[in-house]
């Protein structure tokens, strides 16, 4: 587990260790990218997912792998001092686990988790489209 | 305890426990617990899995947003994947 919060976290700071560089090819604009740099354009995406955040509100929402999904906000109050949550949300055989740094572990039920699945729905639906120019609802490459 | 008779788990523990994962967490390593409080927590963990039940429409979103995730992690690795053969391929060109 400690291993997600930590990918998470270089995804969130910006650290890098497979040494790729950012290449721009006209034929295939990711080739070069590393896994970091694909999930940080996805994360892109999926930080408009929740409309804009407020100013002075960081907001990520990405895939880290099939399994888990991260959800991280932070906001800078008058004093300077940075606020930030990292809430995970792990896919379990059962459900749908959500896991925040010092809280209860619950799995998500209601509209939390509905909420969820609309968020992953539309994440899948433009990150497929925009970023991978595949269609969402076959997975093939769109010409 | 907290009012409702929930074991709160200190964050420095909760950090270390991961769903259906044994751990151990040597009391020395933790001032402030006792083995007792380690097995609570532990049971307050892997307890809360074991009752959850999920109903028929929360089993199919669960498998929709796997379905999902599994779909997204395909296309990324496509992306990465392909880079290597590529230049597999053009290492086997040069040869």
């Amino acid at each position: 587990m400690k291993q997600v919060f930590q990918k998470a976290l270089s995804l969130l700071l910006g650290s890098d260790t497979n040494g790729s560089t950012n290449q721009s090819n006209k034929k295939r604009p990711l080739k070069g990218l590393t896994e970091r740099e694909l999930i940080q354009l996805e994360s892109q995406i999926g930080s408009q997912l929740f409309g804009t955040a407020d100013r002075g509100v960081r907001r990520e929402f990405f895939s880290v792998d099939k399994h888990n999904w991260i959800w991280h906000e932070e906001h800078t109050d008058e004093t300077g001092k940075v606020h930030s949550m990292t809430t995970r949300y792990e896919i379990q055989p059962k459900g749908i686990l959500k896991v925040r740094v010092g809280e209860p572990y619950t799995f998500l039920e209601g509209q939390e988790l509905q909420n969820l699945l609309l968020a992953t729905q539309m994440y899948h639906e433009r990150v497929m489209r925009n970023i991978y120019n595949r269609d969402p609802q076959t997975g093939k490459l769109v010409e | 305890m907290s009012p409702n008779n929930e074991y709160q788990i200190p964050n420095t523990v909760y950090a270390e426990l991961s769903a259906g994962e044994i751990v151990d967490i040597p009391q020395a390593t933790r001032p402030g617990l006792d083995s007792v409080e380690v097995g609570i927590a532990r049971q307050a963990v892997f307890g809360s899995f074991g009752e959850f039940y999920p109903t028929p429409e929360q089993q199919l979103i669960r498998d929709e947003i796997a379905r999902l995730s599994d779909d997204i992690a395909s296309a990324r690795c496509y992306e990465l994947d392909s880079r290597f053969v590529m230049r597999k391929s053009h290492y086997d060109l040069a040869s």
